[in-house]
């Protein structure tokens, strides 16, 4: 179904095409797989898992604002450590490849969780380091260089699959994303949601039940680009792109600013899962049009110009 | 999911713990609500609780609910004037269906007020613990006599469960049968359907905390209550 030139490797993890699903949305119950590869995604990424089974926090937890965006703190509702194997191995009836994010307060946490992917047989781990409402966890635990290099280097230490670590925005992001690289990270995910808030103006209060969460959709979009661009241009690691894919458009400039593949979250909700399929197509046309033969010929071609 | 402010018109207590909120939006919905449809409505600061509609009409909607955790109860606290906020109606309408049969108990019969603006014609069973509460919703929604009621307090028609009287529905094998209500009850009538061959539907209720198919707290089976449901078939009960 897909043309070849589509074809991309990220950490060593072939993929048919380049669009993958965000984590986030669904991606921690077995029944939970049958949708996510019915989207048409070239991988399957979970939702991070934590050691200890979270409930989430009350919602509100997603709120829908404009330029097709959304806030959100769903606050890593998952089931745990006894959740994972479930998850990977009905994902992986579907030959595709499968990521298990992985999210936790201390790099043991992160280690236990990739340790339950591998021997469930996933793909390769994301290490969550930058959810935006995640106390103690979450995008101050990115931040921090040196606590991206602990983290990335214990769990590196421990599984053969790849792993991949995945940063948000921070006046560390370079910093912090060469650590992850020199600690054993074979790629990159860039970026997670903002931290951002909305206000009911007429009951004054905060829509969020946690107040504050995480901004992702159309209008992140050239926040991840500036990412992904600046990262690359450091380092040439292997990045996937996230943040306001909606567009092949979109997924277009994150791979010409460094991105070897890219995923898609908040365009699933406003447009459905045949956003997917409208991308891949389009970026096929697209290579056509530059008359160029593969993505891989185009990763960067941004940093060149 | 996005909200449309909205400010309390009444919030009467019907009878114990039910209650019906009308709401006044100060914007439109964009999307008028049809059966079985719900909205999550905002109590500023405490809670997002899953409703199914008994009434919209123009700007104002209405809701029958039933107190049964903090997030109600502040609710049921509400005064006229008072500020919430209600979503654009979530799931798919479930109309195309002529003459249901309603099997409903309790709360579960907000959606037949619902979908008695639209038919002209229903039947079924509503079976309540006390009878004083059909007697006070019928006074405010009378299409609702079409319902044969059963009372376990015997107050009002038949006495006992409404599980204990599917036998005696004489039902053409197309009947429809829609159901909502307590799950112990919902999973007897989807094992009456199903033994008789007969279609049924159940309202479904689950913790519902995003509404928008990207939590997965809705999961029922393979099926997101608020992207699939609210109305989903007996076969997944």
């Amino acid at each position: 179904m897909f043309s070849r030139n589509l074809r991309t490797a990220v950490a060593g993890v072939v993929l048919a095409h380049p669009v993958m699903n965000a984590s986030g949305i669904l991606g921690y119950l077995p029944e939970h797989a049958d949708t996510m590869a019915s989207w048409g995604v070239s991988a399957i990424v979970s939702k991070t898992f934590t050691k200890e089974p979270r409930k989430g926090y009350d919602p509100p937890i997603v709120v829908k604002i404009g330029c097709q965006s959304l806030l959100n703190a769903v606050g890593l509702s998952n089931p745990g450590l006894d959740g994972v194997g479930g998850f990977v191995r009905s994902a992986r009836k579907y030959g595709l490849p499968v990521i298990v994010s992985a999210g936790g307060s201390r790099p043991s946490d992160f280690v236990d969780v990739a340790v339950a992917a591998e021997e469930a047989g996933a793909s390769g781990v994301e290490l969550n380091l930058s959810c935006p409402h995640f106390e103690g966890g979450g995008i101050e635990l990115g931040r921090d260089p040196a606590a991206v290099f602990s983290v990335v280097r214990e769990v590196a230490s421990v599984i053969r699959i790849p792993v991949l670590a995945k940063l948000g925005l921070s006046d560390r992001l370079v910093s912090s994303s060469s650590r992850a690289l020199e600690a054993g990270a074979r790629a990159l995910t860039l970026i997670n949601t903002v931290r951002a808030m909305r206000i009911d103006v007429y009951s004054l209060k905060p829509l969020l039940s946690n107040v504050y969460g995480g901004l992702s959709g159309r209008s992140i979009h050239p926040v991840a680009v500036w990412a992904v661009y600046s990262v690359y241009r450091e380092t040439s690691a292997d990045i996937v792109g996230v943040g306001g894919v909606f567009t092949w458009e979109d997924a277009a400039e994150l791979v010409v600013a460094g991105a070897r593949a890219v995923q898609v979250g908040t365009a699933l909700i406003y447009r459905g899962p045949r956003v997917v399929q409208g991308i891949v197509r389009g970026l096929r046309s697209w290579l056509r049009a530059i008359g160029r033969s593969s993505i891989e010929e185009v990763v960067g071609a941004a940093q060149r110009s | 999911m996005s909200y449309v402010p909205s400010v309390v018109v009444s919030n009467e207590r019907i009878y114990g713990k039910y209650y019906l909120l009308t709401v006044k939006t100060l914007r439109r919905l964009v999307r008028t609500p049809q059966p079985p449809q719900f909205s999550m409505v905002w109590v500023p600061g405490v809670d997002l609780i899953p409703l199914s509609y008994a009434l919209y009409e123009g700007s104002s909607a209405t809701f029958f609910y039933k107190v049964v955790g903090d997030g109600t109860r502040n609710l049921s606290l509400k005064k006229p004037g008072d500020v919430v906020a209600i979503s654009e109606p979530i799931g798919r309408p479930f109309t195309n269906v002529e003459n249901p049969v309603f099997l409903v108990g309790g709360s579960g019969v907000a959606s037949v007020i619902h979908y008695s603006r639209y038919l002209k014609n229903f039947s079924g069973m509503w079976g309540v613990k006390s009878g004083a509460l059909a007697e006070a919703l019928l006074e405010r929604f009378p299409k609702l006599k079409q319902l044969h009621l059963v009372s376990e307090d015997c107050a009002v028609g038949f006495c006992g469960k409404l599980t204990d009287f599917l036998d005696r529905l004489r039902l053409d094998s197309d009947t429809t049968v829609i159901t909502a209500g307590p799950l112990e009850m919902v999973r007897a009538v989807c094992r009456w359907t199903r033994a008789r061959g007969i279609r049924g539907y159940v309202v479904a209720e689950a913790m519902v905390k995003c509404g928008i198919g990207a939590c997965g707290s809705c999961t029922i089976g393979n099926l997101l209550l608020c992207k699939d449901g609210p109305a989903v078939s007996c076969d997944v009960f």
